[in-house]
């Protein structure tokens, strides 16, 4: 994954968690993250410690904010929403009930 | 007569219960999200979360201080992303900050360091048993990672099979010990969560030092149930579901540990 990537991984995931009242622009945590990519962006070509140490920084926040996310998806698909009827349950498994179940 | 009366009050409670069981778990009611506005204040060395215009506490009534405003700002993202309801046991590093600034075991940095070289007969990576085709996965993937970690420090540790715990000789148990007292209490609260999610030592230290990613070190302690997926096929509500919550367990762990490591760099440059 390339830098600008993850950095756009990371404004995706980052807007993905904000109330809709909210705009990206105006979030602490957008200005800090662009803040210290542009201070890092100099040496561009160059290895530089700190930007790849950025970098990496970058990536294992995507990976958590992603994983968080799905996590949370997946639980309320499954398990949040308490004992599913017959039906549901062989709708998950691709199963048809017969018509007259008796 | 008593024992008449009571089961005859038990008898009217059963009637009034309806006919279809409803499952119901006595759990308190997670509660909802009671403020507006998330912002972080602090100034250089101590950081502090704000709901509206609340300081967040832990649960023991402490201020939630944080040394570094990027961790601060991850903090407050996380409350800031409740939609609904708080569910607490999902904010891992909101979990991790309270843990370090109350301290619930009142344990001691040479405590935590202890506890996490436990792990390490048992390490994920050393431990390995399956068929000859699993076995040759293994060496695949984990013997790069476990090199690394035996030329980092000077060890010669060797994958081992049975009931026996791998041989950790106690030069290589203190060049460790030495290695992860050298951070500061927040980065090895966050080593040992890592320690902890993925069982293993090695593979927790290789992504600290950026030799694997975190989603890579988490794949390669997964390495088993992905060999028995690809042969039997994948369940979203358990695999992905325990996937995708041991990555943001183990990354959080990262991220602690990158975050707090990451501000001694920079001090060190601006020192020069």
């Amino acid at each position: 994954m390339s830098k600008i990537h993850t950095l756009r991984n990371l404004i995706k995931e980052l807007r993905h968690g904000l109330p809709d009242h909210l705009k990206i622009q105006h979030s602490p945590a957008f200005t800090y993250i662009m803040e210290n990519y542009r201070r890092n962006a100099v040496t561009d070509q160059q290895y530089c410690r700190e930007q790849e140490e950025m970098d990496s920084l970058a990536k294992t926040m995507v990976t958590y904010l992603e994983s968080s996310r799905r996590y949370k998806e997946i639980h309320d698909e499954y398990h949040a929403k308490g004992e599913r009827t017959v039906q549901d349950t062989a709708n998950i498994v691709g199963f048809k009930l017969p018509h007259d179940p008796r | 007569m008593e024992a008449l009366r009571l089961s005859r009050v038990g008898l009217q409670i059963l009637r009034r219960l309806p006919n279809t069981y409803v499952s119901r778990r006595s759990m308190a009611e997670a509660r909802k999200r009671f403020y507006r506005n998330v912002s972080v204040a602090g100034t250089n060395d101590v950081f502090e979360v704000n709901l509206d215009h609340r300081k967040l506490k832990t649960p023991s009534g402490n201020v939630l201080q944080i040394p570094h405003y990027g961790l601060a700002l991850a903090v407050a993202h996380e409350w800031e992303a409740i939609k609904d309801k708080i569910q607490p046991s999902l904010m891992h590093l909101t979990g991790l900050s309270f843990t370090v600034v109350d301290n619930p075991h009142r344990a001691t940095k040479w405590d935590i360091v202890d506890k996490m070289l436990e792990y390490m007969e048992t390490d994920t990576i050393l431990y390995r048993e399956g068929t000859d085709d699993f076995m040759e996965l293994l060496q695949k993937e984990w013997d790069p990672v476990l090199d690394w970690f035996n030329k980092k420090f000077d060890g010669t540790l060797k994958p081992c099979s049975g009931i026996c715990g791998a041989d950790i000789s106690s030069e290589i148990r203190e060049a460790v010990r030495k290695y992860l007292l050298s951070f500061d209490i927040w980065a090895v609260h966050g080593f040992l969560y890592g320690v902890e999610a993925l069982k293993s030592v090695v593979l927790t230290i290789a992504a600290a030092e950026r030799r694997i990613s975190s989603e890579k070190a988490v794949s390669l302690s997964w390495i088993e149930t992905e060999f028995q997926i690809s042969r039997w096929g994948a369940v979203e509500w358990a695999h992905e579901l325990d996937r995708y919550d041991l990555q943001s367990r183990f990354s959080a762990a990262m991220l602690f540990v990158h975050f707090n490591t990451w501000k001694a760099t920079v001090k060190q440059k601006t020192k020069h």
